[in-house]
């Protein structure tokens, strides 16, 4: 009965920390368009916007 | 475009980012999360794309950017409180350690990606490309937080339960 409910607890911490990571990965795509302005900042200075 | 202007575009952008954030977040306490976080995704999404497509001056730049920090305010907060939603009080603190170094990772790719690719192809072309990630991001959240169901909380004395 304890090793079950190990067992199982093992298996939804694994699964959270699949989870995390997957989130994590779409926050890193999600985040490119963050501070890309600040990038281009000089081109967009010398010929705009 | 003088340097005050180019300054004021970055400023307004930041100007969305704080107003929508405040705005979003309090949304999530009556709203379902992933809603917030996935259409705020795709809402940056578009207006980076259409600031690539049609910022051609200080006004219609500072609009374009100002809607995408509008968006981009809405999947910070909104991911954080998923993410804390997620887990256990045990783990959560570690949870969100990992989730906010992922934030400061993509914001420091943001700047790295998107020079790269600036000197590369120009800097529209850059941009188009960030909007391609920002929906690639979006879509893989749609199907992580398949099933997701907000947490109900119940305010007793002591403060909210769960």
């Amino acid at each position: 009965m304890t090793s079950t409910g190990d067992g199982r607890q093992a298996h939804r911490i694994s699964g959270n920390t699949r989870w995390l990571v997957v989130m994590c990965i779409c926050q890193l795509f999600i985040m490119l368009v963050f501070i890309n302005y600040s990038a281009v900042l000089p081109c967009c200075a010398r010929s705009g916007p | 475009m003088s340097n005050t202007q180019a300054g004021m575009i970055f400023s307004v952008y930041q100007l969305g980012y704080i107003v929508s954030g405040v705005i979003l977040s309090t949304l999530t306490d009556r709203m379902n999360t992933r809603f917030i976080f996935i259409s705020a995704a795709f809402w940056s999404a578009a207006a980076n794309l259409l600031f690539a497509l049609y910022a051609h001056d200080f006004t219609s730049g500072m609009i374009l950017r100002a809607l995408t920090g509008i968006g981009m305010g809405g999947t910070y907060m909104p991911g954080l409180k998923l993410v804390a939603e997620r887990f256990d009080p045990s783990t959560r603190g570690r949870a969100i350690g990992i989730y906010v170094g992922s934030l400061v990772l993509g914001a420091s790719l943001s700047l790295a990606f998107t020079g790269w690719l600036t000197g590369i192809a120009g800097w529209r072309t850059a941009f188009i490309c960030c909007s391609v990630s920002v929906c690639i991001g979006a879509l893989i959240s749609c199907f992580l937080f398949r099933g997701y169901r907000p947490l109900v909380r119940v305010r007793t004395e002591a403060g909210f339960s769960g």
